[in-house]
């Protein structure tokens, strides 16, 4: 796939994100799809792993969404730097921090192929409560 | 076709790491660590002769950016 087509992939993918629409996300990737993030210890392998995963950021952000400020293709690969903000939610979190908003900084770099995108790795700028997501 | 420099900040070794593992075979992109420290920064700033202003300028909104965030990406056209 071009360059374009990918950027063009990856603007999709935080659109799906952005409409909290898992379906949309999972039609981009590629069968063998990896996710990890610098505050996962393991990785999310497939698209229905892939899908859980991203509904269960929704159940405790039901209004997660990002603004992506830089945007780089590069061969392969694509490079996003965001700021994601939301409203914590859901019995996960405390009484105490349920209500918190939520704003992190972070980047994105994507891997794509024909079959779509192979691999992301997301890194959050700062320790913060989503660990508690990633450990489901 | 554009290359592209990415500066990561210090404090983001693990994101530097990561970076130049995953462009080292690509010609078009680059990834540097700021080893700049605070002081060096602001003596960065002072007069210079006019035709490297602007890069300067550069430099230091690059500075500014990294005070912020983990990782600053220069454009070469």
């Amino acid at each position: 796939m071009s360059q374009q087509e990918n950027l063009r992939i990856i603007h999709e993918a935080f659109e799906a994100w952005n409409a909290h629409d898992a379906d949309r996300y999972a039609a981009l990737l590629d069968e063998g799809y990896v996710e990890e993030t610098n505050t996962r210890p393991t990785p999310v392998r497939g698209r229905e792993a892939a899908r859980a995963a991203m509904q269960e950021y929704f159940r405790v952000l039901p209004d997660l969404h990002f603004d992506l400020d830089v945007m780089i293709t590069s061969g392969d690969q694509v490079f996003t730097r965001w700021l994601v903000t939301g409203t914590y939610r859901g019995e996960l979190m405390s009484r105490l921090s349920s209500g918190r908003q939520l704003e992190e900084y972070g980047c994105t770099l994507s891997k794509l192929g024909e079959g779509g995108i192979i691999h992301v790795w997301h890194y959050w700028e700062t320790d913060h409560m989503l660990r508690h997501v990633a450990a489901q | 076709m554009a290359r592209y420099i990415f500066i990561v900040s210090l404090r983001h070794r693990a994101l530097y790491d990561y970076l130049l593992q995953r462009f080292s075979f690509d010609p078009n992109a680059q990834v540097i660590l700021d080893r700049r420290r605070g002081e060096r920064r602001q003596a960065e700033i002072p007069a210079v002769p006019e035709h490297r202003r602007a890069d300067r300028r550069q430099r230091s909104d690059v500075s500014e950016e990294l005070r912020l965030r983990s990782v600053a990406v220069v454009t070469i056209p």
